[in-house]
């Protein structure tokens, strides 16, 4: 009787170990893009494309195999509203390189992944604003699944940074992407 | 190395002498809660409620409650130092424990829960979890107090992966019923 209870609950720890799948060897890892330094965004130029290529960096390519999920997810940096109007700060996805676009095309084409980031209107002097890591990984809400399926995908993407109507005028300085992925180690 | 021999020779003297005595108690246990391979939630504290029912020889089922607090934790990032809230966990279920030993007792054990996972301006996640580990208690003779030390893995499960927390927690355990001895 005693044998058989020595053996049956490490066999029940395995029992629910394999049953489950190897969840054991899996943690959650941080990858880090950079963003162009700075960014800047009007409404009276083109949106250049960030072309995001994750296979260039190591802590996703040694996951890249075995992830199975975005865990969480921020877009970092200090942003500086430029414009005498109020700005509400917009991340788009679009698949595949990045091109040259205006704000419409960007909207037509891709897929918004972060944001309304609200800034209040410029006072004259510059007041940058850090983007709190909490505030930003709120700010994605639905743009989390169109996001894991490009990060479980072949990882290369394009982001545009947009305002989401009328006349806009800010920059992000050190800014970049920080995912939290769930992946097999 | 003299750790480890000191651990298996208590061990060995509770295992020889397995004492049965039968009933329900109930626990309260705090500690520390470390979070394994997780680069967004820091390490936070522990503490939760036990009510162990010990109705055959050697086996003790218990049911729990527990929460933690995960801690917050810092990255530099771009050139900067952020902030990440950390993360909380509510989880509830019931241990199976394999008891020996008389007021020294030894026991490895594991669990399964649901875990409720919450952050700072995010939505509740709810997972099932498991845990597993090693318990030593030590009886307080005539009292029906027990001081009791773990350390276990707890797992909240997501498909393939799952977040993970190495548990160390150190509880007090009142038996308030004994029961006949079958």
């Amino acid at each position: 009787m005693k044998h058989t209870m020595r053996v049956l609950i490490p066999s029940l720890a395995l029992a629910a170990l394999t049953a489950t799948g190897c969840f054991v060897t899996s943690g959650q890892v941080l990858v880090k893009f950079d963003l162009p330094n700075p960014v800047h965004v009007t409404n009276t130029s083109l949106v250049n494309g960030i072309y995001v290529d994750l296979n260039k960096i190591s802590a996703y390519k040694d996951h890249k195999d075995n992830i199975k999920n975005l865990t969480d997810i921020a877009l970092l940096g200090t942003v500086t509203n430029n414009s005498g109007i109020p700005v509400d700060a917009e991340v788009w996805m679009v698949d595949g390189s990045s091109l040259t676009l205006t704000a419409d095309q960007v909207r037509a084409q891709g897929v918004r992944v972060w944001g309304p980031f609200h800034m209040d209107a410029s006072t004259g002097t510059p007041n940058p604003i850090q983007i709190g890591w909490d505030q930003s990984s709120a700010l994605f809400g639905a743009g989390k699944a169109p996001l894991l399926a490009q990060v479980k995908g072949d990882g290369q993407f394009s982001l545009y940074v947009i305002a989401a109507a009328g006349t806009y005028d800010f920059s992000i300085v050190n800014g970049g992407l920080a995912l939290v992925i769930g992946a097999g180690i | 190395m003299k750790r480890l021999s000191i651990c298996l020779a208590l061990a060995c003297l509770s295992l020889a002498g397995v004492a049965h005595a039968g009933g329900i108690g109930i626990g309260v246990f705090g500690g520390a809660s470390i979070p394994v391979i997780q680069d967004d939630t820091g390490r936070g504290s522990i503490y939760g409620v036990r009510v162990p029912v010990n109705l055959v020889p050697l086996l003790t089922i218990e049911p729990y409650f527990a929460s933690t607090k995960g801690g917050d934790v810092k990255q530099d990032l771009f050139g900067s130092s952020y902030t990440r809230s950390g993360l909380d966990v509510t989880d509830y279920g019931a241990n199976l424990l394999l008891t020996f030993g008389g007021p020294v007792q030894f026991y490895p054990f594991a669990g399964i829960g649901s875990f409720k996972l919450k952050r700072s301006g995010e939505s509740d996640i709810s997972q099932t979890g498991y845990n597993f580990g090693l318990g030593l208690g030590f009886g307080l003779p005539a009292t029906g107090l027990a001081l009791h030390l773990r350390g276990e893995l707890a797992a909240a499960v997501d498909g393939d992966v799952s977040r993970k927390w190495g548990n160390v927690t150190a509880g007090l355990q009142y038996s308030f019923l004994k029961l006949p001895t079958p």
